[in-house]
């Protein structure tokens, strides 16, 4: 118990008088959980952003106008039945032609032509999917099965974004892991080469410490007590920094006129974006509150982690 | 060839130690003399308070006179260091409250004789018995507790730059579990005993060689050893820092402690006239009870 409150002593000790190394190793941490939670949002914001696109590329089949209530209601059941299909919505005439009215503006003179009696626009059912690489499939299955009931569907005209989406969100996933692998192995190796520089400082300090009598457990423990403090520091000011930049920037930004207007909006805009996603917990990351349990915990395992790991070689032998 | 400069510090030669090794062999030459004359005082204050404190800490004070009986045997000790050997078969017995003096030209194994003794390198083959204790066959967790019984003084000093002179010698009772209280007392008196009390705050860098020396000395015989080990303790400093440094050496050993002093100073030993032994090439050429300085 004693040598517990005395290595607790000479670890605040350690701190406060290698002063110089200790803030160079919460500089280094925190420029690692920085780097670490900018690519983590970043992938998350991303994939939401994706996830935003899949939804809003539909698949609508437009219906004839001789099938009847009853064959459609069927149709819509066995259709929200394939697999990867995520939600099939139902649009009626009337709200077809509203839809159409809303898209090309009141003004226009072409809307006197369409009356309740005269609506050309045919039912739609429109088609949501979870997971795009069964749209191919899926078109096969409602041209086989439906083809009577059908007038036309939005897939020819929709296949090439289709393709292209999907293959575009495979690459950026792909891309984005590969990021954060190697931001993640660059900011812990930057991390633990500070550490173990200034572990090296003091390796002198080892020895005499071990020379004078004291055991390996002894020389160990300050040294994890100054990991464990400086972790906890470290990660406190990136959740400090994190907080500001996403919640507080933005706002001064707008405030403030020095920046330049379209970059402070599109910034503003893609900060709130972020904070928003982050805010609906649809993510990976489902909340602030996540992030800093995320910071604090990484923090405080990679310091100790790699103050461990430094001091290790010191005390291989008695 | 530039002329040497005027300001330029003049060499320090024989001659001028002259006067302190003088004084030193006055005041060593007789104990009893030495005690009642005046130029002495400081000594046997010194000598006064290092046998109190040795009374306040010691187990069993009475070890301290036993002398003659051996201590530490160094039984056929072969060291090799970087491939080269270092240590060819050495065999030396020491007894308690010993003053031993090692000398020899540089490379001739003093260090390394040491080092098997603090455990900095371990003999190839050979045993080393300290308290009749084979200490080359310590586990790695029993090293610490065995060093904990030795204390070590050295060239450089190896204060703890981060730590005050209180806590440097402070530190050697506390990875020793000592109890806080037994700590400040001990380390009060310890820092009286070598002269350092005023200086207690301060931090090695903010002392001179012979304050720094004084502060190591004070770290190694706080926990009361049997032994004190000292390599090359004068080898930094001054003529005057080293007769210092060489009488609280010598009044530590009429306390009982046993010193093992590595020295390649001269003067030193001669006045010393105790036992030198003397290496050469990793071998003892010479073992003398009251011996000299021959290398």
């Amino acid at each position: 118990m004693i040598s517990l409150y005395r290595i607790i002593i000479y670890g605040l000790q350690g701190i406060k008088r290698n002063l110089w190394v200790s803030t160079v190793t919460v500089f280094a941490l925190m420029v690692t959980l920085g780097a670490l939670t900018a690519t983590t949002v970043s992938d998350a914001a991303l994939q939401s952003r994706l996830k935003d696109l899949r939804e809003r590329l539909s698949y609508v089949i437009f219906l004839n106008d001789s099938a009847s209530e009853a064959e459609i209601e069927i149709m819509r059941t066995q259709i929200a039945q394939q697999p990867g299909v995520a939600t099939v919505g139902y649009v009626t005439k009337q709200e077809a032609f509203e839809k159409f009215r809303k898209d090309i503006g009141s003004k226009s003179d072409i809307l006197k032509e369409f009356t309740p009696d005269n609506n050309p626009f045919p039912r739609e059912l429109a088609v949501r999917f979870s997971d795009l690489d069964s749209v191919d499939t899926f078109n096969g299955f409602v041209l086989e099965k439906f083809d009577p009931l059908i007038f036309d569907t939005s897939y020819t005209k929709n296949q090439d974004a289709i393709g292209s989406l999907l293959s575009w969100s495979r690459t950026v996933r792909f891309a984005g892991w590969v990021v954060i692998a190697f931001f993640s192995l660059y900011a812990v190796s930057t991390l633990f080469n500070t550490v173990r520089l200034a572990i090296f400082a003091r390796r002198e300090e080892v020895d005499i410490m071990r020379l004078v009598g004291a055991t390996r457990s002894f020389i160990r423990g300050p040294f994890l007590v100054e990991g464990v403090i400086l972790g906890l520091i470290g990660a406190l000011l990136t959740v400090l920094f994190t907080y500001i930049i996403l919640y507080q920037l933005p706002g001064l930004l707008n405030q403030n006129g020095s920046v330049d207007s379209a970059q402070q909006s599109q910034f503003s805009y893609q900060m709130t974006r972020v904070v928003s996603y982050l805010r609906d917990g649809s993510g990976a990351l489902a909340s602030f509150g996540q992030i800093v349990m995320l910071q604090i915990g990484m923090g405080l395992v990679l310091s100790v982690a790699t103050s461990a790991a430094a001091i290790k070689r010191y005390l291989r032998h008695g | 060839m530039s002329t040497p400069s005027p300001e330029k510090p003049a060499r320090v030669t024989t001659s001028d130690l002259r006067q302190p090794v003088a004084r030193f062999v006055k005041r060593t030459s007789d104990a009893a003399k030495q005690i009642s004359t005046s130029a002495a005082a400081p000594i046997k204050a010194t000598a006064g308070k290092l046998a109190a404190f040795k009374r306040e800490v010691a187990e069993d004070a009475s070890e301290a006179g036993g002398l003659r009986a051996p201590l530490v045997e160094f039984k056929d000790v072969h060291v090799r260091f970087r491939n080269q050997e270092v240590l060819k078969g050495v065999d030396l017995t020491l007894y308690r409250g010993e003053f031993l003096s090692l000398v020899g030209p540089s490379g001739a194994g003093k260090s390394t004789l040491i080092r098997a003794l603090t455990l900095e390198h371990q003999p190839e083959s050979g045993s080393i018995i300290v308290a009749g204790r084979d200490i080359t066959r310590l586990r790695d967790w029993e090293m610490p507790y065995y060093r904990r019984k030795i204390g070590i003084v050295f060239q450089d000093f190896k204060l703890l730059p981060n730590k005050t002179v209180w806590e440097n010698v402070a530190f050697a009772l506390e990875v020793a579990d000592v109890p806080t209280r037994d700590v400040r007392r001990r380390v009060g008196v310890m820092l009286e005993t070598v002269g350092m009390s005023h200086r207690k705050e301060n931090f090695p860098h903010q002392l001179s060689g012979g304050e720094q020396q004084r502060v190591a000395i004070a770290r190694a015989l706080v926990h009361d050893p049997k032994i004190l080990v000292a390599d090359e303790p004068t080898g930094n400093l001054d003529p005057v820092n080293t007769w210092e440094i060489i009488e609280l050496l010598h009044t530590i050993n009429k306390t009982g402690t046993m010193v093992i002093l590595a020295t390649h100073d001269r003067e030193v030993v001669n006045a010393l006239k105790r036992r030198v032994v003397t290496l050469r090439d990793g071998e003892i050429v010479s073992d003398q009870e009251k011996g000299t300085y021959v290398v």
